[in-house]
């Protein structure tokens, strides 16, 4: 025997109660498993562009058309090295529960705005070279078992051809990857020219006009210039840094840092006070014998360090089991999640952050029956004043 | 006088309760050699355990002297009073006190861990003391598992495991059946006279005192008779 196993059966005494304990760490540390895994995918892609990428739309809405021909008078500006445009398509596979994360744009131009984009060679000259042709992201290729030629058929929830039919027929050019940024390998990309000449209102526009400057350092430069050169018109830009863009489409959602913050807040004062109150109650009842310990020789920095273990080892065992949870769910979720927060996986970041929390929350709701134990008097303790 | 194993010299225990001072024992003296066997009797509330209390260290005095083998120990720490018992007290309480989640050699293992014994060495130990109460067979069970005088005799495997010089019991035959106490008896005669243990009982029966060497009567904090039995 030793003293972890001394740990070990004190915890075990009673089974149901920490049974019911250690589920209720387990609930805990799902939560923090699942949620900051979503935090961090969520923000990774609002955070992954490029310095010198930046994006001009309405500056009423961004939802809201801007002409076309912005795309080239941007280009135009002195500072600006590569420049595309896109629409939100609103497309749909099959299903409008199957909704695309899609957009129409120029390839030429989208091609040399995200140069990080990976595709090979011959798949980049056949999206060039069809009209129908589609790039998509690897996410969205395996979700839905596609590969390169074939044939798709795409609905849109906004747009209308001409025949009154919401559904146009794709090619698939090319399946691509983004290293850089993953949540982009969640987005199919169909060519603008298509998109203009098929539809049957909202042509000659579109949402945005997205581009990279030669240096960051001339993005402010670049920024006054455009929007001072559509004042006044009827189709005013705001134009910003891609992150800066994101960032504020993301809060549109909701300050969703804040949200998962307060929730896990939430979460972990019930759990310190359930198990908190409940280790008070485990340790109390033993107060004889630790009384018995002590008078065995055990000192009180001694019965102090055990309960502190036996609620670490409570804490930690719970963290470990949530996070195996929270990792399996994340996993077999994966391609439900991919639409909204692609890339999303308990990381090691996530483990070693619950693992430290484990260890305050261990600390937190041993430490008060542990000071007891440190200062109970042998004679309190076995009744014998 | 360093062959004693205590000496109280003009101890005093006071306590305070309801803003009213309790006075257990004034001026106590007391000497009881090594390989004594003393029991203490009295009446309810009239200081025996609060004796055995200070005797172990478990209690503080007021006022006087406690010494050990010729060194004082009512000046040591928590920490000091902790390692002293390891080293030199057994304790025997009335209701055993064993863990009920550690099985009875464990139960005997546990002063064991405060020491640098490995693990063979430790198990070594806990047999010749379950050998010595007559429980080698019953190493496996739980308290549960056991009688009362099974369980008592466990709680003697521990008190002695650790080889101390003085057993304290406190009331060890309160909580059983005349076969099972006078066994137990037994066996504290046998460390006494075979082992050399130094051996104080606090205890209401007659016949558990008469095992004793001698026979302390304590009345209001003060010994009023002292009986020499051998």
């Amino acid at each position: 025997m030793n003293q972890a196993l001394l740990v070990a059966k004190n915890l075990g005494r009673r089974k149901l109660r920490t049974g019911l304990m250690l589920l209720a760490l387990l609930i805990a540390f799902f939560l923090y498993g699942c949620l900051e895994s979503f935090d961090r995918a969520f923000y990774a892609s609002q955070n992954s562009a490029a310095d010198n990428r930046l994006v001009s739309v309405n500056k009423v809405n961004f939802t809201l058309p801007l002409p076309i021909s912005y795309g080239a008078q941007i280009g135009l500006v002195p500072g600006v090295s590569a420049v595309s445009y896109q629409s939100w398509f609103g497309g749909y596979y099959q299903d409008p529960r199957q909704f695309l994360i899609m957009f129409a744009s120029d390839p030429a131009g989208y091609l040399a705005v995200y140069p990080n984009l990976q595709v090979t060679p011959a798949e980049r000259t056949a999206w060039l070279a069809d009209r129908t042709g589609l790039l998509v992201g690897r996410t969205v290729a395996t979700k839905y078992h596609w590969h390169v030629g074939d044939h798709v058929p795409i609905s849109s929830n906004i747009y209308t051809r001409a025949k009154g039919s919401h559904t146009w027929d794709f090619t698939i050019s090319g399946i691509y990857s983004f290293p850089t940024d993953p949540a982009r390998e969640g987005q199919v990309i169909m060519r603008h020219d298509y998109f203009d000449e098929t539809v049957t209102f909202g042509r000659d526009t579109i949402n945005m006009v997205m581009f990279t400057t030669k240096s960051a350092a001339l993005n402010e430069a670049v920024i006054k210039r455009i929007d001072t050169q559509f004042a006044n018109s009827p189709y005013e830009t705001t134009t910003d840094t891609a992150a800066a863009f994101n960032r504020a489409f993301a809060s549109q959602l909701g300050n969703i840092a804040l949200i998962i913050r307060l929730v896990l807040i939430s979460a972990f004062a019930a759990i310190l006070l359930i198990v908190g109150n409940t280790m008070v109650m485990a340790v109390r009842e033993r107060t004889r014998e630790i009384g018995v310990l002590k008078t065995l020789g055990f000192s009180g920095t001694a019965i102090m360090m055990q309960i502190l273990a036996e609620s670490m080892l409570l804490s930690v065992t719970g963290a470990l089991l949530g996070l195996a949870v929270a990792g399996l769910l994340i996993t077999g979720l994966k391609d439900v999640i991919a639409g909204f927060a692609p890339g999303m996986h308990l990381a090691w970041q996530e483990v070693v952050g619950a693992l430290g929390w484990a260890v305050v929350l261990g600390l937190a709701t041993g430490g008060l029956p542990a000071w007891s134990g440190l200062k109970l008097r042998i004679a309190t303790a076995l009744g014998r004043i | 006088m360093t062959d004693c194993a205590f000496q109280l010299r003009h101890v005093s225990k006071r306590f305070t309760k309801a803003k009213e001072t309790i006075t257990i024992f004034e001026g106590l003296d007391l000497d009881i050699p090594a390989e004594d066997y003393v029991a203490i009797m009295g009446p309810s509330g009239s200081g025996k355990t609060t004796l055995l209390n200070v005797l172990g260290g478990i209690d503080q005095v007021t006022d006087g002297e406690v010494l050990f083998n010729g060194q004082r120990v009512d000046t040591l720490s928590e920490s000091q009073l902790a390692r002293w018992r390891a080293n030199n007290i057994g304790f025997i309480f009335q209701f055993y006190n064993l863990m009920p989640v550690l099985t009875a050699a464990q139960n005997v293992e546990l002063p064991l861990l405060l020491t640098s014994f490995n693990t063979a060495e430790r198990r070594r130990r806990v047999e010749i003391a379950l050998s010595l109460v007559n429980l080698s067979e019953r190493s496996g069970h739980y308290p549960r598992e056991l009688s009362g005088g099974q369980q008592q005799r466990v709680a003697i495997a521990r008190a002695i495991v650790s080889d101390p010089q003085v057993l304290l019991c406190d009331e060890p035959t309160g909580d059983l059946d005349r076969s099972s106490a006078d066994e137990v008896l037994k066996i504290l005669k046998l460390l006494n006279e075979e082992h050399g243990k130094t051996i104080i009982v606090v205890t209401h029966d007659p016949e558990a005192a008469a095992h004793a060497k001698r026979i302390l009567h304590l009345n209001k904090g003060v010994f009023v008779d002292r009986t020499v039995l051998t």
